[in-house]
């Protein structure tokens, strides 16, 4: 049932899919032609690998907001299937869409920086930043979208940035948040510190733990706001 | 009898409306209409069967099984046109209908064809270039071609022309010949279903006023049109609901024998079509 739920989402979804895919494309050569004189160093491919796929995890979100705007959602729920997989087949489409990105990303590089194959990507480092990035695209917003619609979800996706900037700035003229901005500052140094202290391995076996854990947790708390949606 | 869809105490309630324990059962082998003004909750019964809505209370069962705990069992046979039919607006019809003919065991796709011919739908259409009446006749199609034992139409001949609304009801008559499948058919054009349902359930305010066999309601509902005199106190009891026009009195009682022995020299008291039954009890005053 799961899979047949997968198949519908991409068959009826599939302008978003294409959308997404070639928005992702533009953005992976504008990122390449941009770089190109810099050889292949390895903050592009961090952050190729970072955004490359926080952005397309948002599609299995902006399938949750299509069924608000155009209330596909109880047309889903008429099929013979059950609520949580409804959802449940949303988030493991996203798990299993996320390779696939992976891919569009090492063929567009491959492809730009010929015959030079940018092994970098497939790194446990590289993989462990796109899991984040998996998390922060579809973890904060499937919920919300369930919440507050599609329109929620944009307004959350503005209102996000604008509380970021609004932080920032209070940060610097008022000790309270200068406090938290400092601790987010020592965020890096600290993880770095304690990678370096476990070792590979166990450092990197604990980020894909705890960042399945808040993927878990974006899923649970995804099915209650759903299991109380009237269609 | 067996019933194919029974309501036990159902409740739900949402702001501004409350479903106040609704009993009624759908026989096997039957069409039923559901009547009742904007806002009764013939919507909300029918979403119910299908649980598009949670229930607070009672019990709604098709098929012998629990709607919201064998909801995938009891989905998978009942073909389902809901009121303002929606989908993916980019989408061609031939898309839509092969994305979701897997979730069906039973679905038949010469079937779906030769209903989208006889429909007319050109199912290389988009969603969105349809009209009102094009997107409910897909998803009659839909609804008809996966063998459904239940057809539950809610609202579904508003948007049609009157030519394929008569189909309609041909087509729907025809589907319970087999005496095993039923259809719950909700509408406000009530002369649809004078014409081919076998029991008229009536919801107002979220409650059941009646459920009979159509023939009984017919002939046991009737209008006294007079004077002054039916607004006597002790005829008051006779009466569901009294409505004063320029031209006299109009009465309704839901018991016509009664009302002809006892009106006989100062009323005329007719069958009342489920029209009058029904714009009495919203308009007239209870008796």
């Amino acid at each position: 049932m799961i899979l047949r739920l997968m198949r519908k989402d991409l068959m009826l979804n599939w302008h978003m899919v294409t959308i997404v895919v070639a928005g992702l494309v533009l953005m992976l050569l504008f990122v390449n032609f941009a770089t190109a004189g810099e050889g292949d160093t390895s903050l592009p491919v961090f952050l190729l690998v970072f955004v490359g796929t926080c952005y397309p995890a948002l599609l299995t979100t902006l399938f949750a907001g299509i069924d608000d705007r155009h209330r596909t959602g109880s047309f889903a729920l008429a099929l013979p299937v059950r609520r949580r997989q409804v959802l449940l087949s949303r988030y493991l489409l996203a798990l299993l869409l996320h390779p696939a990105w992976l891919l569009v990303i090492a063929v567009s590089c491959w492809a730009w920086r010929w015959p030079r194959f940018p092994s970098t990507l497939f790194s446990p480092e590289s993989l462990a930043l796109s899991f984040a990035a998996l998390v922060c695209g579809v973890g904060p917003w499937y919920p919300l979208v369930l919440r507050a619609g599609f329109m929620g979800m944009l307004y959350g996706l503005v209102g996000l940035q604008v509380v970021g900037v609004t932080i920032t700035a209070l940060g610097r003229s008022w000790s309270p948040f200068e406090r938290v901005l400092d601790l987010v500052r020592r965020l890096g140094p600290g993880l770095r510190a304690l990678h370096a202290r476990l070792g590979d391995p166990w450092y990197l076996a604990g980020v894909f733990f705890v960042l399945s854990a808040l993927y878990a947790l974006s899923f649970l708390v995804a099915a209650a706001i759903y299991r109380r949606k009237e269609a | 009898m067996e019933n194919i869809v029974e309501f036990r105490a159902a409740r739900k309630r949402w702001r501004g409306f409350e479903l106040k324990g609704v009993s009624f059962d759908v026989p096997r082998g039957y069409i039923m209409g559901l009547i009742g003004p904007n806002g009764a909750g013939k919507t909300t019964l029918m979403k119910m069967v299908m649980n598009l809505v949670r229930r607070d209370g009672g019990e709604v069962r098709a098929f012998g099984l629990d709607c919201a705990r064998d909801e995938v069992r009891v989905k998978a046979r009942i073909g389902y046109v809901p009121d303002e039919p929606a989908c993916h607006e980019d989408m061609r019809l031939a898309t839509i209908a092969s994305a979701i003919a897997p979730f069906y065991e039973r679905w038949d796709m010469n079937r779906f064809r030769g209903l989208a011919g006889e429909f007319g739908l050109p199912l290389g259409k988009r969603w969105k270039t349809l009209s009102q009446g094009m997107k409910t006749k897909f998803s009659l199609a839909l609804a008809l071609c996966h063998d459904a034992e239940l057809i539950l139409l809610d609202e579904p001949t508003s948007g049609l022309d009157p030519v394929f609304r008569r189909e309609l009801l041909e087509r729907l008559s025809a589907i319970i010949q087999d005496e095993r499948r039923s259809v719950l058919f909700s509408t406000h054009i009530t002369a649809d279903l004078e014409r081919i349902a076998d029991y008229i359930t009536f919801v107002r305010a979220g409650e059941v006023v009646f459920s009979a066999p159509k023939d009984e309601v017919l002939e046991r509902w009737a209008i006294a049109r007079g004077g002054e005199e039916l607004l006597d106190p002790g005829l008051t009891p006779l009466f569901r609901a009294v409505r004063r026009g320029p031209h006299g009195v109009e009465a309704l009682t839901a018991d016509a024998a009664e009302a002809r022995r006892r009106l006989n020299s100062h009323a005329v008291v007719e069958r009342a079509t489920l029209d009058d039954i029904m714009v009495l009890m919203e308009k007239g005053d209870p008796s």
